[in-house]
């Protein structure tokens, strides 16, 4: 049996070798879901940490406990609190990366035994140790310490700061009045070294060694010998615990225990009087969980589509090669094997091919998780740091329930085929039946359902936007709506496509050149056994222009948004200097330095009062040079943006207003207004509304009492600089750039300069951030390996089908030969075959992708705007997908087109018809 | 039987084919055979005879390895292969052993489908419809070829492949899958077309029962005519 096995699959190998690719595809992509949520999640975590790092210049996962050791008989309470901090780690699971212990004596004064003429009369300085001290610093004067007391003095290094502040001089000694050595003495102190961090940025550093101006650090032996006695047991010492757990080591499977146990942990050594500054990953940990969460649901449900699409594809192929050995099964049926042997041989053929498959999709599935991880927009990859991938055992599952799912799909049509003998077979030849979907109007019904989903999400446009800015992610059922509606839509076509070629055929009938006559009468009889393919393409079709309308889509209206919002390309606020109590204007001329500024301009906002009525934010600005240096979309206003400057220009006191504020209030074109801050005041002239400014938002999120976020309408007036600041005073404002090529010249500016900067915008670095999103980038890796898929799939299945037919018809091309059809007639035949049945499917899958594209990407968008959308959607279709979609189905109709005329003309009709007589 | 004008020819006819495990096997060996015009000329003998190549070679779907086979005047091994196309779309029809219908088509369509090919310029219609009656199948003209008997599907194959009123028909074995009744029956068919059609009929067969039907007989044994009358 296993023999037959084999020759039966060497026979047939084109079949099997396709349901290979459709094998390992499937379990590539099952096994690349896991691990890149996994790497994905693992990066996701990793950035947050780090750029809280960065932004914070705190540790992520630091815990502070503190407390305060009054006399000598609490050194067993400060011992036993020790112990439990070092516990701690193991309780909660995570490594730590740093455990400091550091403790100092509140402040104490100290004099100079030998005073110089310039010291001050007297310090206050605090004794201190922290664990491995002397591994984090290095000394810049002086020598390292020594511990032991020697003739009642100590050695002690200060920090640059403190050396610096106090006029310190190395060697010199101070004496204390209260601190006592072990004979009673005053204590000396000898300042021996000047020490700085070793290493720039040290976690170990909790708080800067410049910071700590008090901190006189002694040996822990000293320490310990002039605390740890009687000889100053009521020195009130300050004990500090820095824990620093490793983040490595916190992932979405143990963050909401860290969390729980953080909790109750701090309760429990609230209770033991120990004060506990909550960890910055408590609040880190429930954003980046939301996060995940939307990420991973996001992902799940984009992957969907294109295993349902793989196993359709398994299923077709299965079911070709099936009747293709209907013969073979019915010949064994009658000599009288069971349906069961047959089944089993099946099975037996799936599970090799299942197994193989598992393997090698293993490691594609790898590949393409690296891949995934190097996408930054649509079909677009970069080479960059790679995801640190791993085969858990989640990936194993996935293969396993991936397998399983492929042997399923392939040996299900064969429960149907072995119970057909030679008998039944060929009767049911004789037979058209029609399709399951199509007497239960399940296309009509699928349709519906699509379409009721697209009009009940559509109506509640304003609640999905509502839920993802809450944190929710893509809604499941909006985009199964839509893969139901391009599901339905093409079964639906499936009932349209026959009408129009017998449409053709009826219109044509009696001038149709033969071979015209001939094909289309094909396409009409035998589309019950094309319904598959045709359905194959309209659905791979319309899938891959809708992925690619998606990927397109969002990340080109996300970066949109952002510029749009932040207005030009670069935006700076700097912080004024207070002179005498007032805010002193920095001059402005000297930003004309930086390199690669193409223009500039002042942007002041001011908030302003409307007829001493109502509020709205004022833009005051310079409308030529504005012009020059905001990124402006055409097509957003109903004339062009620079007709609103020019009017601004003409009249200092013309303003424009927010259409909102229109619709509101009920003003008019040429209407006088009052704007006013305090009580001063100008008269404006209203010479236009829009609907769009740059950074304007006609509404924003605002949380509410419940904690909710809820849209709430804003104003925008704009009006003139050199009157804002005539009536009102010049007040601190943003300066806007336009650069030439990247904001790398303001940085540097700001770095040389020391400018002192109270906001910042970069569009470059903004747009980068957003390619950079896990959400954005697993969205396109996704649609663009799905995209692939989809080639492939459609390549793949477009040859097999057509190959297979042909073959299956030599007979019948024989005797078309014969009757006098030259080779050029069947070619043509067999061309105008391919148009009517694929070719028209490829054209109506195209179809349903832009009905669907135009109506549910709106919609799907929604689940990827970190902000509230400023800006009218705009659906992009990169024509160049388009050129790569129809580029391979046209590369894959021609090689079919080779193959076949390859075939036919290698035809010998004798040949042929001899075929017939076996 | 009185002199009647030729309407093909063919003379010392040879056809080799190459074996697999080379060298050549000689099929047809020197064969001359002359075609009466309004006959029905057989070609009998065993399998393996080489009638099947012969009217293969006749009917200008093979081509003779030497030898010169004449339609009317022309040499048809001569003509280019388009000129073959359209000799077998125009003056030959030819009917096979094993049913050769089109399964797409319904009889009547494929019928008609001859005629399209034809270029015929009548009343297509009309012209089928006589054609499916000549052969007693105007009742199920509108059914499809997997809905018919297998006599059934042989009278719509002649009917396919008389309906262009083609000089010269072939008919390799046509009676070889029918019973001796149907079989009588087909032959009682060519008998009327001959009669009314002025139609030619070339056919193989295997079956001593028939050489009362023919005009002229061919015995074929080894690739070489051993008797003819």
């Amino acid at each position: 049996m296993i023999r037959f096995l084999f020759q039966k699959m060497l026979h047939k190998k084109w079949l099997i070798f396709s349901l290979f690719i459709g094998n390992i595809l499937l379990v590539a992509i099952a096994a690349s879901h896991p691990m890149y949520k996994a790497a994905a999640i693992k990066r996701m975590f990793a950035d947050d940490f780090t750029q809280f790092t960065q932004e914070e210049n705190r540790h992520p996962a630091l815990m502070t406990f503190s407390m305060s050791r009054k006399t000598l008989s609490e050194q067993e309470n400060i011992e036993k609190i020790r112990e439990d901090v070092a516990a701690l780690s193991d309780e909660l699971g995570i490594p730590y990366e740093h455990n400091i212990f550091f403790r100092y004596q509140m402040a104490q004064t100290a004099v100079w035994v030998h005073p110089r003429s310039t010291s001050p009369a007297s310090v206050n300085f605090c004794l201190s140790d922290m664990t491995e001290f002397t591994d984090h610093i290095e000394i810049i004067y002086g020598r390292m310490y020594e511990p032991g007391i020697h003739d009642h003095m100590i050695e002690t290094l200060v920090s640059e700061s403190t050396f610096i502040d106090n006029d310190l001089v190395l060697d010199d000694v101070l004496e204390f009045r209260y601190i006592k050595d072990g004979e009673g003495e005053n204590l000396l102190v000898k300042v021996v070294g000047v020490f700085r961090n070793n290493e720039e940025a040290d976690a170990y550093w909790v708080k800067s060694p410049n910071t700590m101006k008090d901190n006189f650090f002694i040996t822990p032996d000293t320490f310990d010998a002039l605390y740890g006695s009687d000889w100053n047991y009521k020195a009130v010492l300050r004990c500090n615990w820095y824990l620093m757990l490793d983040t490595d080591y916190i992932t979405t499977d143990n963050a909401d225990e860290l969390r729980s146990k953080t909790k109750a942990l701090i309760e429990k050594f609230a209770e033991k009087g120990v004060t506990v500054d909550e960890p910055p990953y408590m609040e880190l940990l429930s954003n980046l969980v939301t996060k995940v969460n939307k990420v991973s649901a996001t992902l799940m449900i984009l992957q969907v589509p294109v295993l349902i699409l793989l196993c359709a594809f398994l299923f077709m192929i299965s079911s070709q090669m099936l009747s293709l050995e209907q013969n073979e099964i019915s010949m064994f049926k009658s000599r009288g094997a069971g349906s069961f042997q047959i089944f089993m041989l099946y099975l037996m053929q799936s599970l090799f091919i299942a197994l193989i498959s598992a393997v090698i999709g293993l490691f594609l599935g790898r590949y393409m998780c690296q891949a995934l991880g190097s996408s930054v927009a649509f079909l677009e990859f970069v080479s960059r740091r790679s995801l640190g991938v791993e085969f858990t055992k989640e990936v194993f599952l996935y293969v396993g329930v991936a397998s399983l799912l492929s042997v399923l799909v392939t040996v299900l049509p064969v429960i149907s085929y072995s119970r057909v003998s030679i008998v039944s077979l060929k009767r049911n030849r004789a037979r058209v039946k029609k399709q399951f979907w199509q007497r239960f109007y399940l296309d009509f019904l699928l349709l519906g359902v699509g379409i009721y989903g697209l009009y009940n999400f559509t109506n509640q446009k304003d609640s999905l936007v509502t839920k993802v800015l809450n944190g929710g992610s893509l809604d499941p059922m909006l985009y199964f709506s839509s893969s139901i509606f391009i599901l339905g839509a093409g079964l639906v076509a499936l009932r349209i496509q026959p009408l129009i070629v017998k449409l053709l055929f009826k219109v044509g009938k009696k001038v149709w050149s033969p071979q015209t006559y001939a094909s289309l009468l094909q396409t009409i009889r035998t589309s019950s056994k094309q319904y598959f393919i045709m359905c194959f393409l309209i659905l791979t079709v319309s899938l891959g222009i809708f992925n690619a309308t998606v990927a397109r889509t969002i990340l080109s209206n996300a970066e949109n948004n952002t510029v749009y919002q932040i207005g030009p390309d670069v935006v700076m606020k700097e912080r004024w200097k207070k002179v005498d109590g007032v805010a002193k204007e920095p001059n402005v001329a000297r930003f004309d330095l930086i390199e690669g500024v193409e223009s500039m301009t002042i942007v002041q906002r001011d908030m302003v009062t409307v007829n001493k009525i109502y509020n709205a934010d004022f833009m005051a600005i310079e409308p030529k040079k504005f012009g020059e240096t905001v990124n402006m979309k055409d097509g957003l206003l109903p004339t062009h943006f620079y007709n609103y400057l020019n009017a601004l220009a003409a009249d200092a006191n013309a303003i424009l207003l927010s259409e909102n504020f229109r619709s509101a209030y009920g003003y008019e074109i040429g209407d006088k207004i009052i704007l006013s801050q305090g009580t001063t005041n100008f008269t404006a002239t209203i010479y236009g509304f829009f609907d769009y400014w740059p950074t304007y938002s006609a509404t924003v999120m605002e949380k509410q009492a419940d904690d909710t976020l809820q849209p709430v309408n804003k104003f925008l007036i704009v009006g003139n600089l050199s009157t804002a600041q005539f009536t009102w005073d010049v007040r601190p404002y943003e300066v806007w750039f336009k650069m030439t090529d990247g904001a790398d010249g303001v940085y540097d500016f700001i770095e040389q300069n020391n400018i002192d900067v109270e906001k910042f915008e970069d569009r470059f670095e903004s747009t980068r951030k957003i390619r950079n999103q896990t959400l954005f980038q697993g969205t396109n890796g996704i649609l663009t390996m799905s995209f692939i898929v989809i080639l492939v799939l459609c390549g793949a299945g477009f040859l097999i089908y057509w190959i297979l037919s042909i073959r299956s018809r030599e007979l019948l091309f024989g005797v078309f030969r014969a009757m006098g059809m030259s080779k050029g007639a069947i070619l043509h035949m067999l061309v105008n075959e391919q148009i009517f049945s694929s070719l028209l499917s490829i054209g109506l899958g195209a179809l349903i992708g832009v009905i669907a594209s135009r109506n549910f990407v709106p919609l799907i968008q929604i689940a990827y705007s970190a902000d509230h959308q400023s800006l009218p959607l705009e659906l992009i279709t990169q024509s160049s997908d388009m050129v790569r979609l129809f580029t391979i189905i046209g590369i894959v109709f021609i090689v079919c087109m080779i193959i076949l005329s390859r075939i036919v003309l290698s035809m010998k009709i004798t040949n042929a018809l001899k075929l017939g007589e076996d | 039987m009185a002199y009647r004008e030729l309407i093909m020819r063919a003379n010392d006819i040879t056809r080799s084919f190459p074996l697999a495990g080379g060298g050549k096997i000689q099929v047809l060996k020197g064969i001359s055979v002359e075609i009466p015009k309004k006959s029905i000329t057989l070609l009998r003998g065993r399998s393996g005879s080489g009638k099947t190549t012969l009217i293969n070679i006749l009917s200008a779907l093979d081509y003779p390895t030497e030898g010169n086979v004449f339609f009317k005047d022309q040499d048809i091994t001569k003509m280019s292969e388009g000129a073959r196309e359209a000799l077998r779309r125009k003056d030959i029809g030819i009917i096979f052993q094993s049913v050769s219908l089109i399964p797409i088509m319904t009889a009547y369509e494929n019928v008609e489908f001859s005629l399209r090919l034809a270029g015929y310029e009548g009343d297509r219609k009309e012209r089928v419809e006589k054609a499916l009656r000549l052969v007693g199948l105007g009742a199920r003209m509108h059914h499809m070829p997997q809905e018919l008997s297998g006599g059934e599907q042989q009278r719509v194959a002649i009917a396919r492949a008389v309906a262009h009123r083609p000089k010269l028909i072939f008919a390799d074995e046509p009676t070889a899958e029918l019973d001796s009744g149907t079989a009588r029956h087909v032959m009682k068919i060519f008998r009327d077309l001959v009669e009314e059609e002025d139609i030619t009929i070339v056919m193989t067969t295997h079956d001593i029962s028939l050489m009362d039907a023919a005009d002229k007989t061919y015995v074929m044994e080894d690739g070489e005519v051993v008797g003819n009358g």
